[in-house]
């Protein structure tokens, strides 16, 4: 009993993991491609950063994904694949993005002592990836809102109303009566 | 551990295959013309400047080059002639036919939520039509053994 009670907590706490990373990711993400609230620095430094969160992202969801290749082009329910495509068409934009913007860079760069090239070419690639991006990663959420939704209600919605029921239990009064006999 | 480790070995291989994919295709002048090889620059972040000869095709967003008044754009210049580096990149124009969709950068979030709920909303009633019709089935078989979404597994191990 105890053994399986570890288990769950541990495939939760893995589930946590994830929503942890995803919702930082998107943060980060959403955060980077706002460069006039951000300014230069803080955009390019963290797009260099999501690359990070991209390979620990991909490493996360690592089964699911040597899954699916191996199953593609052999017996697959529409649903994975459909997931598998978009998923692959994100990683590809996210990675233009990144490479893009380090060419083009003239923050990051310049601190490694290198000089990134002023063509309109690499501008228009990093501003056409990002749109696409946005519409991709959009596309993704939806795939996994159902997903999103569960975790919420899993790790938000339900200790929030437990935590509420067990605050009136305590505060509600007590009243015993002892018979004098 | 290992698994891990090789792991992200493949990925960062497959972001340096991408990586150089995307250089190499750089190359080929017909790659460049689909992505035009105009400077883009919005005015509001520009950083002074402005003294090119503005032929800056017109499909970005902004375009002012903010700053200087000597800057005149082709009405002024007919004669065209290549851009100079002016404002730069801060303010990031998005250019092109998908700019057409996505004018301004600082509703992006919104932009995104937009799609989210026109996937999601049919997506959901796709799946409870599908779930009405699995409980109406008189037999049911699973019908896939790799899981629907990367979400229903969890980590390497």
């Amino acid at each position: 009993m105890e053994n399986v009670t570890m288990k769950t907590t541990k495939k939760w706490s893995k589930l946590l993991t994830n929503l942890v990373v995803d919702l930082v990711f998107l943060v980060a993400f959403l955060a980077s491609i706002e460069v006039k609230g951000t300014g230069l620095v803080i955009h390019e430094w963290l797009g260099v950063g999501i690359l990070a969160f991209i390979l620990v992202h991909v490493l996360l969801h690592w089964n699911w994904v040597t899954a699916v290749t191996k199953k593609f082009f052999r017996k697959l329910v529409a649903e994975p694949r459909l997931n598998y495509i978009v998923d692959l068409l994100i990683f590809i934009a996210f990675i233009t993005i990144i490479f893009s913007g380090l060419v083009i860079s003239r923050v990051v760069l310049p601190a490694i002592g290198l000089e990134g090239l002023r063509s309109g070419f690499w501008k228009v690639l990093h501003a056409q990836a990002t749109n696409l991006t946005i519409i991709l990663t959009g596309i993704h959420l939806g795939l996994h809102w159902k997903w999103f939704v569960s975790m919420f209600q899993k790790y938000v919605s339900t200790p929030l109303h437990m935590r509420k029921a067990n605050k009136q239990v305590v505060e509600s009064p007590v009243t015993v009566t002892v018979d004098a006999e | 551990m290992w698994k891990y480790i090789k792991a992200g070995l493949i990925i960062l291989v497959a972001v340096a295959v991408v990586s150089g994919a995307i250089w190499g295709l750089s190359k080929f002048s017909s790659v460049q013309n689909l992505f035009g090889d105009e400077d883009i620059h919005s005015g509001e972040l520009g950083e002074g400047g402005g003294f090119g000869h503005g032929q800056g095709k017109g499909l970005g967003r902004g375009g002012g080059n903010g700053g200087s008044s000597d800057h005149t754009d082709l009405e002024n210049h007919p004669e065209g002639g290549e851009l100079l580096p002016t404002g730069e990149h801060r303010g990031e124009g998005q250019t092109g036919s998908l700019s057409m969709l996505f004018t301004g950068t600082s509703l992006n979030f919104l932009k995104m939520l937009l799609i989210v709920a026109l996937i999601a909303i049919p997506w959901a009633i796709i799946d409870q039509a599908r779930k009405k019709q699995r409980s109406t089935a008189p037999v049911h078989v699973a019908s896939a053994e790799v899981p629907a979404s990367p979400q229903n597994t969890t980590g390497t191990n």
